[in-house]
């Protein structure tokens, strides 16, 4: 598994790990069942704090793609695809909107607009 | 066959087994039916089992992987770098003399009772039969000590030919990867291992199982390893218990790159060879994809992965002599 994250960008680190993450298991690098390696040795390795790491873990759980349980780690559930796919695809479209100039309630109404 | 080989399959084993099979056969008619299998913690037996069936048990769980070990060593030597023959005719030994020991101590002291229950508890028997076992491990071990092994290339290449990829890395950019290696075929000697505790805890005394379970929690850490590559140099970490068994600093790596590992080359399976003792050291699982490190110094450090790009390509786009 390989984590990216770039210190100076404007987007937060735990949204940047997040994404990384749910890209993994998005493309099956990340396979239901896998157990993440331990938050303190990645935080470290990426020069971000444990909390920071844990909090984009925690965005995961919420999305369902990944079980986190005390004494046990984190490890990546059997319905993560889809999910992952659809979190994907808004982070792109937010990201690529943002760029354009788009403000936060044009998005949300561009979005509504298709349901 | 020499005459070494044929010592450690014929001979040995023999040696090993005539005993119990004297001692079954004269006087195995003597036993109690049942005979006491288990003895708890005072000393008391607290279980009995038909005598067949205990033999039977005891040789599944110790004679059996033990002469399979030897046998092993025997044929196999010359494909096995230096230590491994011995190691595995010296285990091998051991487990099956421990298990022969075991049979005959069983019906040297229950013989005439009339109920298992009167068994006394093997007591300083124990140092008898481990005193046994270990001197036929040893026994084992030299004899294995003298057979052909692999002669091939076993002192570590020190260069490497292989692609050196890189990524490109800001100042603000870090980077980290992280694979866990598994020797499959260790988790299954390791259950192997932890179902033979199982057996012989419950149906022999709580101390076999003790030794069983000494000999499995080595298997068990040295059969899965987490490998990390990130700013900091590399890591591999036992993945079960989180030993480190190797950090490997960036200012230490010249040059990371792809390799195929062919084992043999390398010392073998496992963790081999030593960075401070010999300059060079490798952990290996399979044959096939690995990652080789250039280290300052003239030495080098080798690790089986899957992807060994990725972290190849983070080391190198760090690596001071690269940057």
């Amino acid at each position: 598994m390989l984590l990216k994250v770039d210190h100076s960008s404007a987007q937060a680190l735990h949204d940047q790990l997040a994404g990384q993450i749910r890209a993994a298991i998005g493309s099956g690098d990340l396979r239901p069942g896998e157990r993440l390696p331990p938050a303190r040795e990645v935080a470290a390795g990426l020069d971000v704090n444990v909390h920071t790491l844990l909090r984009a873990l925690k965005t995961l759980r919420d999305e369902g793609l990944v079980d986190m349980r005390r004494g046990r780690g984190t490890v990546v559930t059997g319905k993560a695809p889809a999910q992952a796919r659809f979190s994907e695809l808004a982070d792109e479209l937010v990201a690529e909107a943002r760029r354009s100039g788009l403000d936060r309630n044009e998005i949300i109404k561009l979005v509504e607009s298709r349901l | 066959m020499n005459v070494r080989a044929t010592s450690l399959v014929a001979v040995l084993p023999a040696a090993i087994l005539l005993p119990a099979i004297w001692a079954v056969a004269a006087l195995g008619d003597e036993l109690p039916d049942p005979v006491a299998s288990h003895f708890g913690v005072s000393g008391a037996p607290d279980r009995s089992m038909s005598p067949s069936l205990f033999f039977l048990a005891i040789s599944l769980s110790l004679v059996v992987p033990g002469l399979g070990l030897m046998l092993a060593a025997a044929l196999k030597s010359s494909k096995m770098p230096r230590p491994m023959p011995a190691f595995l005719a010296g285990m091998g030994a051991f487990l099956a003399a421990f298990g022969a020991a075991i049979v005959v101590q069983t019906v040297l002291s229950q013989r005439g009772l009339a109920d298992w229950q009167d068994a006394r508890s093997p007591g300083v028997d124990l140092v008898a039969i481990l005193f046994a076992s270990v001197a036929a491990g040893v026994i084992g071990a030299l004899v294995a000590k003298g057979l052909p092994f692999y002669e091939g290339s076993t002192s570590f290449a020190t260069s490497v030919d292989g692609d050196a990829p890189t990524m490109n890395l800001d100042d603000a950019e870090r980077a980290v990867f992280v694979e866990t290696i598994s020797a499959r075929w260790m988790l299954w000697l390791d259950a192997v291992l932890l179902v033979a505790t199982a057996v012989l805890g419950v149906f022999a005394a709580w101390w076999v199982g003790l030794i069983m379970l000494v000999s499995a929690v080595p298997v068990l850490i040295l059969s899965s390893f987490r490998v990390q590559a990130d700013r900091k140099g590399l890591a591999v970490r036992s993945s079960l218990f989180g030993i480190r068994f190797a950090r490997i600093e960036l200012d230490e790596i010249e040059r990371a790159t792809v390799i195929d590992v062919e084992p043999m080359q390398w010392g073998g399976w496992g963790y081999r060879g030593s960075l401070k003792m010999m300059g060079s050291a490798a952990v290996v699982i399979r044959r096939g994809p690995g990652i080789h490190l250039q280290l300052s110094g003239k030495r080098s450090f080798v690790v089986t992965l899957d992807d060994p790009v990725t972290p190849a390509a983070i080391l190198n786009a760090q690596a001071p002599a690269l940057r």
